[in-house]
């Protein structure tokens, strides 16, 4: 297979070639822009309301005619519990609201009139159930043409709807004053080979939608500070204390807006040599004003590291938001705008606002950009985000300080406010963010395979593959392959997909080729199958190499030998046969490396394919084996038990055990002193 | 007599009383000793013959303890880094606070317990010595008052639990209204002042109770009070009559007892001796601040003691 080798910064070059138009005004399309949107809406402030007017155009893009066209009604998952989404968060354990959701708290998306020139579409309206047959759903509306939409051909709907603004369920919602406003109109599904692709808004998965231009008028009560995606066209005063904001955004396939009384504005500029430059606006809590920097600062690290290891940030500007307390739209993320989240007390060094800044500022390549289906396979934007974010975090800030939050008073509820970082106790990339324990908790052998879609896998475990289990694997990759290596593919894999809808296998394709390997063994294994890796050292030996026992004389008549005595006598130093055991517990195969210590300091490494469920590895030298590691480099971190990877021949335990036994010690006698004032 | 100088004589008394520091701080380091042995043996046996010995010497290994807290069980899963170090004392305030003082170990509980009945027994020898002004510390009378005074003080440390129990739901309920209150608006800062300012309440409750309950127990054994109910009466009405008095006492062994905190927070060994020289340094400065916190916590009860005996009990 031909190797294109690429260094990062001719790629870089090239994308950044392709995507300068991003820079010049519409017109130089990025994307097919064949879903686009004018839509005007009205906030109620008092209602809770949206009233909204839309106009959409849609380009047909597939070789087949079509008489329909799907729209997601997002909000609707929020109508009533019996929504495939209610249903669903019940079943993964993990909800908004627990059991306590209010009257005022359910929001639904209703389409009040649909035409499309001049014919009323409202006859035809049917809501579909793709997913499950879920008929009460009413997250999927369909409408039927008049007549079909050929290929290449357009079509436009004007539809007026109403929205019920929901007290905030996935991120999207108000709370009081507070509006984070996301997935809130009638937006069109994906039209595809096979016919629409237009999922049921499900509890564990996000989002998918063509590109297009969004043309967005907010009329808003005064005294609103806004953010939303695409740059602020007008500002408009039109009386009666309201204010009409008109927003426009090319090459995007979604909106969302924010508005809060609370909202400080700050503003920045990204500028750094050989990428385009991006105005940055944060919109931040009064209570986080000193932390300004630290958002900008995450921000800039995620758009100049993903900008020269994939590809350049496209647009020319991104909203920063630092949502209001307890809005709960904390840690998202929407085409030019994402939310972090922080708290009031806050020390840098513990990874926090800075992994959730980097991790949404990043999505805007992995998701923005590359715009898979989140719903079939959220491990694209969210896998390859993870790992990239644990990336740039190594890269720009280093082990991060393990977090603790404290001021939790009875019942846990209002709490953690005060954060506490412990300098010596530090966590590194491969577990950044605990993403190594969370995914070793979750990596069950009744783990679905990645390849179940995220949509259908079990959804108390769908998050554990998307994020944990695919930037354990790529890590994995980076470590097998090498960085060098693994990042102009992922470059390639951007830059091919930017503005279109990648499948799994255009990932696994573009790896292949670029880097020139075969790597289907290993997909196989950690994608299309869900098989637990874990190598162990099972046995280390050492013994004199000479024979003890009988053995044939210079006469061949049977001769006493003792082994151990051999090299006593000055002339030769000892010979020691060294054993090794190495055992395969998990069902996955992945190549290792043996690596064995001696006492008098040398070293062997030997290569294992790691086929075999154990092998015998000897060395024999004038030495004793003091340890041996299997995967010393810690290659495979999909190893479920590292622990075992490696033996030493006299185990040193007992010495670290008591030492961090008499420091629990403390925290138990500590705790015992405090219970003395109860009593 | 004023505050400070019932706080200088109770400092003095405890300082005159090594004997039974040393008494307390040894129950104290006994009762928590075994516990910690099944926590070494579960480290040594998790960490086995791995090269994590190694990092785990020199510092501390999250990508071991990823694995760990997963194979941990019973008394070992309370094992955590941050409850090491510095930890210790955020640790532990923070579950005082939050009432929730087991870190959900049932093992954890049935320690304290026995330690409580164990300390409740230590208490009423250490009370009966401060009673007696200038005594020489007897260990015979000591433990023939412990005995004395035990039922009583037992029946009196009950009751409180009753009532601290009472609080905590009590405060547990109100914290659940104003995260209510805060469901649909109000900022950050509001809500933080907010927990900030019910914390203090929920504090000062709990130090009342103390404070009446303090001199409860000095009513039993000063006056050798049969009737618990009685004695809390008495500490009742003691505290009424001297409020400012009792509670400055108080305040002040309790302010002393936050500065030892705070010293400790700053000061505590970290994760970084590799040597048995100094996991046994960091071990001994760490077992004096324990027994300075149980001197502090006798010192309180010959200040708390002084004031009775010099305003002439109830
Ligand atoms: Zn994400």
């Amino acid at each position: 297979m031909p190797r294109r080798r690429a260094t990062p910064a001719t790629l870089a070059a090239a994308l950044l070639a392709t995507l300068a138009a991003a820079q010049e005004p519409p017109g130089k399309a990025l994307s097919p822009r064949n879903a686009n949107y004018v839509i005007e809406v009205s906030l109620d402030p008092v209602a809770k309301t949206l009233s909204g007017r839309q106009t959409t155009t849609w380009r047909n893009l597939q070789q087949t005619p079509t008489d329909e066209l799907y729209f997601h009604l997002w909000w609707n998952a929020w109508r009533n519990d019996h929504s495939t989404f209610m249903r669903e968060d019940v079943m993964r354990g993990r909800s908004d609201h627990g059991d306590d959701v209010r009257e005022y708290d359910w929001g639904y998306l209703e389409v009040e009139t649909a035409t499309s020139n001049g014919v009323d579409l409202m006859p035809s309206r049917r809501y579909a159930a793709p997913d499950n047959g879920n008929e009460e759903d009413r997250t999927v509306m369909v409408l039927t043409l008049p007549q079909p939409v050929a290929p290449g051909e357009s079509v436009t709907v004007e539809l007026t709807w109403r929205a019920r603004i929901p007290r905030t369920f996935a991120r999207t919602g108000y709370r009081g004053d507070d509006y984070f406003i996301a997935h809130w109109f009638p937006q069109l599904g994906v039209y595809e080979a096979a016919g629409w692709n237009c999922h049921h808004f499900h509890a564990a998965t996000e989002f998918f939608a063509d590109y297009g231009v969004y043309d967005v008028t907010l009329e808003l009560p005064d005294g609103l500070v806004v953010g939303a995606t695409g740059r602020l066209a007008s500002r408009d005063e039109v009386g009666s204390g309201r204010v009409r904001y008109r927003y426009l955004q090319e090459d995007v396939h979604g909106f969302a807006w924010t508005a809060s009384p609370r909202y400080l504005v700050r503003e920045d500029r990204f500028a750094v040599e050989g990428l385009p430059a991006v105005d940055l606006r944060l919109l931040i809590q009064p209570e986080h004003r000193a932390q300004a920097s630290r958002y900008f600062h995450a921000t800039k690290a995620a758009l100049e590291h993903y900008g020269r290891w994939y590809g350049p940030y496209p647009y020319r500007q991104l909203t920063i938001v630092d949502p209001p307390y307890r809005l709960g739209a904390g840690g998202m993320e929407y085409p030019t705008l994402f939310t972090g989240g922080s708290a009031i007390i806050n020390p840098f060094g513990g990874g926090s606002p800075e992994g959730v800044t980097v991790h949404e500022a990043g999505h805007q390549f992995w998701y923005g950009v590359v715009g898979n289906n989140e719903i079939e396979h959220a491990w694209l934007d969210e896998g390859l985000n993870t790992f990239s974010t644990a990336r740039v975090m190594d890269v720009v800030y280093g082990r991060t300080k393990l977090r603790r939050s404290y001021l939790n008073p009875p019942g846990g509820r209002p709490g953690g406010f005060v954060r506490v970082l412990f300098d010596d106790v530090l966590e590194s990339r491969a577990i950044h963010g605990s993403r190594f324990a969370r995914f070793i908790a979750s990596e069950g052998p009744t783990m679905d395979p990645m390849s179940v879609p995220t949509f259908l896998a079990y959804p108390a475990g769908a998050g554990s593959l998307s994020y944990h289990k695919t930037a354990m694997w790529l890590h994995t990759l980076e470590n097998y392959l090498g960085w060098e290596r693994l990042q102009p593919a992922m470059a390639a894999f951007y830059r091919r997909f930017a503005f279109r809808h990648p499948k799994p296998e255009d990932f696994f394709a573009v790896l292949e080729e670029v880097t020139g390997e075969d790597l289907g063994w290993f997909f196989d294994q950690v994608y299309y199958d869900s098989v637990q890796f874990d190598y162990a050292v099972a046995k280390v030996t050492s013994r004199p190499a000479a024979v003890t026992g009988y053995v044939e004389g210079e006469g061949g008549e049977l001769v006493y030998r003792d082994g151990k005595k051999a090299g006593e006598a000055g002339e030769e130093a000892t010979i020691y046969r060294n054993e090794v055991v190495v055992r395969r517990h998990g069902g996955g195969v992945f190549p290792v490396e043996l690596l064995m210590v001696f006492e008098d300091g040398s070293e062997a490494r030997r290569a294992w394919d790691g086929g075999e469920r154990w092998r015998l590895f000897v060395d024999e030298r004038p030495s004793k084996l003091a340890y041996a590691v299997i995967d010393p480099e810690r290659v495979l971190l999909l190893d479920l038990d590292y622990t075992n990877n490696s033996r030493l021949r006299a185990p040193e335990a007992a010495f670290p055990a008591r030492k961090w036994a008499s420091k629990w010690m403390i925290w138990l006698q500590d705790l015992l002193t405090t219970v003395t004032f109860f009593l | 007599m004023n505050a400070y100088r019932a706080i200088a004589h109770g400092l003095r008394r405890a300082a005159g009383a090594p004997a039974l520091v040393l008494l307390l701080w040894l129950a104290n380091l006994l009762v928590a000793l075994p516990a910690a042995w099944v926590v070494a043996d579960a480290l040594e046996a998790d960490v086995g013959a791995s090269r994590f010995h190694h990092s785990l010497r020199a510092g501390f290994d999250t990508a071991w303890y990823a694995e760990y807290r997963l194979r941990a069980r019973g008394l070992a899963a309370t094992f955590e880094p941050s409850r090491t170090g510095k930890g210790v004392v955020y640790e532990n305030l923070d579950a005082f606070f939050g009432g929730d003082l087991f870190a959900g170990s049932p093992a954890v509980a049935g320690i304290a317990v026995l330690y409580g009945l164990l300390f409740v027994f230590l208490q009423g020898g250490a009370l009966a010595h401060f009673s007696a002004p200038r005594a020489r510390f007897n260990p015979r009378r000591f433990i023939a008052d412990g005995g004395r005074f035990y039922g009583r003080l037992l029946q009196l440390a009950l009751i409180g639990l009753a009532i601290y129990f009472a609080i905590y739901r009590l405060a547990r309920w109100l914290f659940g209204r104003l995260d209510e209150s805060f469901r649909d608006g109000g900022s950050e800062q509001r809500i933080f002042v907010a927990t900030v300012i019910g914390g203090l309440l929920l504090i000062a409750a709990l130090n009342l109770v103390r404070l009446v309950f303090d001199y409860a127990k000095v009513a039993t054994v000063a006056d050798d009070q049969p009737l618990s109910v009685v004695a809390l009466w008495q500490g009742l009405r003691f505290v009424a009559a001297r409020p400012l008095r009792t509670a400055g006492v108080y305040a002040g062994v309790g302010l002393l007892s936050l500065l030892l905190l705070a010293l400790y927070a700053r000061l505590a060994p970290a994760a970084g001796q590799s040597t048995l020289l100094a996991v046994a340094a960091a071990f001994a400065f760490s077992q004096l601040f324990v027994a300075a916190r149980l001197f502090l916590r006798l010192s309180l009860l010959g200040a708390e003691l002084e004031v009775y005996r010099r305003s002439g009990g109830v």
